[in-house]
């Protein structure tokens, strides 16, 4: 459905000089800065596939998204979405695909939601009876129905964000493209979004492509994640396999006279260890110990803490799959 | 492809003619401010023809610089559009890419905007000036409304409108180049007042700057539709200023079109 070749994008501005002189400078000389955003980037997605696309600020994901979408054109390399190149044909494209920018929308801010609706029906096209049978389903998913007179200003961001999602399916595209679709919303709502987007994608096989910052969405939605850092791609694969690799790691928190007393060191020597599977930091006067269960025995780390100093309290746990991700971020764990 | 059909641009016309119905304020006080600008032109040339001590300057009766002064209102009714902050202001703030996402063409989506502005103008002050005009003519001067004069204003303004809807929708695309153009907007105003006739008649000007002019796209936003409202131009020069201006219409469309399609590629959009 979408494939993805060796993108690169590179982004050029003007370098502004400081203070006053600085600014009269530029006006007459022009230096440019150039930021490589998306940097050899390749990947292939199936039809009606959920994948998340993650990672942190500024590691390029809108700049994709926004390239797949036809906005924006890539410096080199080639991008189909159902065999459509869609900055070359941008308006073909845009009849395939639906997209929702959390932090935009695409409503028309003094209209009532339904009179969107009706626009967006002329505008894609969309024949009476198909027209009906949508507004009805998304309008029971997404429960649109209390504020579809209610003009699109006086929306609380969880029905904006509602009935931009609607917006974006009006036309049964088969590519959906979610940037942040959950950026600011509470718990509850959270969860809405999420109920929809899994049964649109059940009922019409929607292809969707999800950038977001809640990992807890992704646990949720996608089988498959993309992991982007620095333009580059970093992980690409299952959420499961990542849950399998690093699903013997343990932390362990403890409370201990001094928290100092203890290094990761020794032990990583004696037991010929890397820092991914044993290190320790002590935040809050509290030691953390960060241990892989399958190269080291917990009973041998704790013994080791108690041959230092004494332990008042202790609490073990599963290290969440925010904190590898973050890892991930952070290059601090080996993806080969 | 399915080309878009004009019915999915004609909401874009609605969105903002029902907007501008919603502020009903701004529209007075909008009336206001033209009239008081059109009042104070009036009086200033009231006191030129007393003080010239001739009865025409520059072939314009008194009579004919009241109703160049008022139809250069009217034209500006029809001609003045912001095109060109719409498309920059899109382009500063990242906004134009919910444009870019829908199967229609971007500057015809521009186009309905601002043809909804346009239309409720020419509704609501442009037309009811005109008939002011007609009247005044007619029970003050005894001058029957020369209806195929009125037809030619009509679609001289028009294509008026479509040359400066081009012009700044090309002004506009600067955005992708420049960060700020709202220092070169402000300038642009100002020598588009003077040049496209609505202070002064070109006729006034000296003849070189004529000659000048006359190569030059903005005697055609103004000057030309009043022009033909008020019977200077007739016959054969009618059709030729009429002409004048469809070439004006095609050179800065197809420019238009073709700047876009190299500006797109410059496009950045940062963050959201």
């Amino acid at each position: 459905m979408i494939e993805v070749r060796d993108i690169i994008k590179d982004f050029s501005s003007v370098k502004r000089q400081p203070g006053l002189m600085g600014s009269i400078k530029t006006l007459f000389s022009r230096e440019y800065t150039h930021k490589r955003a998306v940097d050899h980037m390749s990947f292939s997605v199936d039809r009606g596939e959920v994948v998340g696309y993650i990672g942190p600020n500024g590691a390029g994901k809108s700049t994709t998204i926004k390239m797949m979408t036809g906005i924006l054109v890539p410096t080199s390399g080639n991008i189909q979405v159902d065999g459509i190149t869609p900055y070359e044909q941008r308006q073909k494209n845009a009849m395939n695909i639906g997209v929702v920018f959390g932090q935009r929308t695409q409503l028309w801010w003094d209209l009532p939601v339904r009179e969107t609706f009706s626009i967006l029906k002329e505008i894609y096209n969309v024949n009476d009876a198909d027209y009906k049978k949508r507004m009805s389903f998304l309008g029971e998913v997404l429960e649109l129905e209390p504020f579809l007179a209610t003009p699109v200003r006086s929306l609380s961001l969880g029905q904006r964000m509602r009935a931009d999602l609607a917006a974006a399916m009006i036309h049964n595209p088969k590519v959906l493209y979610l940037d942040e679709p959950t950026i600011g919303l509470d718990v509850v709502v959270k969860e809405n979004v999420r109920q929809a987007i899994k049964q649109l994608n059940a009922e019409f096989n929607t292809t969707v492509i999800l950038t977001t910052h809640d990992l807890s969405d992704i646990e949720e939605l996608c089988k498959r994640i993309i992991i982007i850092d620095n333009g580059r791609k970093v992980y690409d694969g299952t959420l499961a396999e990542i849950k399998s690799r690093f699903g013997t790691m343990r932390r362990l928190e403890l409370k201990v006279k001094n928290p100092y007393a203890f290094k990761a060191e020794p032990l990583r020597a004696k037991y010929g260890l890397s820092g991914d599977e044993l290190s320790c930091e002590v935040v809050d006067g509290q030691l953390n110990i960060e241990l892989d269960r399958n190269r080291i025995g917990i009973q041998e780390v704790i013994n080791e803490v108690l041959a230092k100093t004494e332990l008042v309290d202790m609490s073990l746990f599963e290290t969440k799959i925010e904190e590898i991700i973050k890892k991930i971020y952070r290059n601090e764990v080996n993806m080969e | 492809m399915r080309e878009a059909s004009l019915k999915s641009y004609l909401p874009f016309a609605k969105g903002t003619f029902q907007s501008l119905l919603s502020y009903r304020l701004n529209f007075f006080l909008y009336v206001i401010g033209e009239l008081t600008t059109v009042f104070a032109t009036y009086y200033i040339w009231l006191a030129v023809y007393k003080n010239s001590g001739s009865q025409t300057l520059h072939g314009f009766s008194l009579q004919d610089m009241f109703t160049y002064i008022f139809m250069c209102q009217v034209a500006l009714n029809f001609v003045s559009n912001d095109a060109s902050y719409e498309v920059a202001n899109e382009v500063r703030e990242g906004s134009i890419a919910m444009n870019l996402i829908r199967p229609i063409r971007y500057r015809m989506v521009i186009l309905f905007r601002i043809l909804g502005e346009v239309i409720y103008n020419v509704c609501f002050v442009g037309t009811p000036i005109l008939l002011i005009v007609c009247g005044v003519r007619y029970f003050s001067h005894g001058i029957a409304p020369d209806l195929l004069g009125i037809a030619g204003f009509f679609l001289s303004a028009v294509m008026g409108f479509l040359i400066y809807f081009y012009f700044n929708f090309i002004f506009g695309l600067s955005a992708f180049y420049i960060s700020n153009v709202w220092g070169m907007n402000m300038l642009k105003g100002a020598i588009i007042n003077f040049l496209s006739g609505s202070m002064i008649p070109i006729q006034f000007f000296p003849g070189w700057a004529q000659d000048i002019l006359a190569f030059m796209p903005f005697n055609s936003l103004i000057y030309t539709p009043v022009m033909i409202f008020l019977g200077k131009y007739q016959g054969m020069e009618a059709v030729k200023a009429l002409l004048i201006q469809v070439f004006w219409v095609l050179l800065l469309g197809i420019s238009g079109v073709l700047l876009w399609q190299k500006a797109i590629k410059k496009l950045t959009i940062q963050g959201g």
